[in-house]
């Protein structure tokens, strides 16, 4: 699968940009109800702060941020289908907002909790609508079309109806219909979302596959930080409209105090061991999980003071999950 | 111009073949459908007949006469469906409303032309066409109108001019969907409606302030029975009932009604750009 252009540009650019919502609000009480007809309290909402950043073609970002963040809009800012209030905004070197139907030739877009599949057709005459309306030519479509159904294995459900599809059919068939015109941009908005695990290892190691191989910009955005760190060399957290953190995941967890987890392992009867530097988590059944800064207890003086315990038969040292990294982070932010 | 020309034909083409293989997609949905829609044409064409035979020189219209708007009404209701009753084109109300103006957004061509072809539905919308060309014959043979190329043609433009202000109208009020997303989901479906219950009322003996209400604001009239007494008076006399004011008056009203209609839907999708997540908006979304 190649690129229809190729543009010496970055895939994208945002410089700028803000978005203001009016979210109306309402009391509840019967006494407003004219207040709230002749003079309705509105409320500016800021769902993206001026907010600046770039993508180089070939990079997998994840852009994530609690709910109602701003990842939603910003996807929807870069589609074209939403213009920012202030800000200008590049994709792959065209305005979304003027350019947007030349524009969509490049790029594809999946929200995961709608599909842009034909409900009442089957899966392949959906594929078929798609090259018609993008205008992919035959051989392009063909070779695609095959590359996706290997990879994503599809051709049990191809003839099957879309509402006939279980959700983790669904997502593969969306994604699959997503690069039949070759994109060199992608914007995912949750397309893990509802997958079990078989589904979801599928759906990574494919986006893995042709961002490395066709060198596919991928953006994409999830709660699932376990799932991102998987996929994404890079991620741009935002919080309150803001970028919160842009860089790799080991950098997110040095912002966070570098915590990594230790997992010892003694005779169910032992009780937790009091060790200095070390923080206990939880403990059952003889399985004790601890929490420590690597920047203040290094690993050498771990194994250290591990040794003075010889009621320890087993132990493992792991990163701190990313999961509790960023909630420890969203924590913070709200505390703020 | 001829790019965009090209798309809406290779549109037209792709969503014809998508409603031929959903009308033949289950050889027992097929004849229920089939069934159901001979008996559908029929009840309608029955219905007319009936009323028809009860009204003579009712609003100034003979039976036959009457007979004959009531196909024009039926062809113009069949225009709708095979042009406009997929996809809920027709029923733009709930695109807009139920967000779904992004699944278009998001597609490499004009909005335009995603809109106006998306609703194509050539077999499955096509029997109250047919019924409605049928009945528009028969009432036109029974009137003693004359079929020629001239009356052929004469009759096509007033139908495109009728279907105009009918969608028109639809896309005018749904229009509201812009901004009160959930409230006005569903108003297109009022304003078809209103058409389909209105329009094969004779406006004949109707005077003043609501004679012009029918066939201006609320122009139920220019949908069945104006362009029905232009065809009867252009079948009687010929070319010189044609360029009349009041014959001119049906496409300038289209015109009128489709440049308001697409001023005010270009003013709803700025709306929708710059306000445009459901999310945030005081009437709520789902």
């Amino acid at each position: 699968m190649k690129p229809m252009v190729l543009q010496d540009t970055p895939a994208l650019a945002i410089d700028n940009i803000t978005k203001e919502y009016c979210q109306w609000q309402r009391s509840g009480n019967a006494r407003d109800i004219i207040k709230n007809l002749l003079h309705p309290e509105k409320r500016v909402v800021t769902a993206l702060d001026h907010i600046s950043l770039q993508i180089k073609k070939g990079e997998f970002v994840a852009y994530a941020g609690a709910n109602g963040a701003g990842k939603s809009t910003t996807i929807k800012i870069l589609s074209g289908i939403l213009m920012p209030t202030e800000g200008t905004v590049s994709v792959l070197g065209l305005n979304p907002a003027k350019d947007r139907v030349k524009l969509m030739s490049h790029i594809g877009v999946l929200f995961g909790q709608r599909t842009e599949l034909w409900w009442d057709h089957p899966v392949i005459s959906s594929f078929q609508w798609k090259k018609e309306v993008w205008n992919i030519p035959d051989s392009v479509y063909k070779e695609n079309l095959e590359m996706v159904t290997d990879l994503l294995d599809l051709s049990d459900i191809l003839k099957t109806f879309t509402r006939e599809l279980s959700l983790g059919q669904r997502m593969r068939a969306d994604i699959a219909m997503l690069l039949l015109h070759s994109p060199e941009l992608i914007f995912l908005d949750e397309p893990t979302l509802g997958l079990d695990v078989l589904a979801k290892q599928q759906m990574i190691r494919f986006l893995k596959k042709i961002n490395l191989e066709n060198k596919t910009t991928v953006v994409v955005t999830s709660h699932d930080m376990d799932d991102l760190e998987e996929m994404a060399q890079r991620i741009i957290l935002i919080n309150k409209g803001r970028i919160a953190f842009d860089g790799d995941f080991d950098e997110l967890r040095n912002v966070m105090g570098g915590f990594y987890r230790i997992v010892l392992t003694t005779a169910k009867e032992e009780l937790p061991l009091s060790i200095p530097g070390m923080r206990l988590l939880k403990t059952e059944s003889g399985v004790h999980e601890y929490e420590f800064d690597r920047n203040v207890l290094g690993i050498h003086k771990v194994m250290g003071l591990l040794s003075e315990f010889p009621q320890i038969l087993d132990m493992e040292i792991k990163k701190a999950p990313i999961e509790d990294v960023v909630a420890n982070l969203y924590l913070s932010w709200r505390e703020n | 111009m001829v790019d965009n020309f090209k798309i809406l034909i290779r549109l037209y083409r792709q969503y014809a073949k998508m409603d031929l293989l959903w009308f033949l997609r289950d050889t027992r949905y097929f004849f229920i459908q089939l069934v159901s829609d001979v008996v559908s044409g029929g009840c309608t064409i029955a219905g007319v007949c009936l009323l028809s035979a009860n009204f003579k020189n009712f609003s100034g219209m003979t039976q036959n006469e009457i007979l004959f708007m009531m196909g024009y009404a039926l062809f113009i209701d069949g225009i709708f469906m095979v042009f406009f009753m997929g996809n809920n084109t027709g029923m733009v109300s709930r695109i807009i409303g139920r967000g779904q103006l992004d699944h278009i957004m998001i597609q490499p061509v004009p909005l335009w032309a995603e809109l106006l072809a998306q609703g194509f539905s050539p077999v499955s919308g096509s029997p109250i066409m047919i019924f409605g060309t049928g009945l528009t014959v028969y009432g036109a043979i029974r009137a003693g109108l004359p079929i020629n190329a001239f009356t052929i043609l004469l009759f096509l433009f007033y139908s495109i001019c009728s279907i105009v202000i009918v969608m028109s109208f639809i896309y005018l009020i749904s229009c509201s969907a812009f901004y009160a997303p959930a409230a006005a989901e569903e108003i297109a479906g009022v304003g078809k409606e209103l058409f389909s219950s209105l329009k094969t009322y004779p406006l004949g003996n109707m005077k003043g302030f609501q004679k012009h209400i029918f066939l201006s604001l609320i122009p139920v009239g220019l949908c069945a029975w104006l362009p029905s007494t232009l065809l009867i008076n252009a079948g009687k006399y010929g070319l010189e009932a044609v360029f009349v004011p009041k014959a001119l008056y049906l496409p300038i009203a289209a015109a009128i009604f489709s440049f308001i209609a697409i001023i005010t839907f270009k003013k709803g999708m700025k709306y929708y750009e710059t306000y445009g997540s459901p999310r945030y908006s005081g009437f709520g979304h789902r």
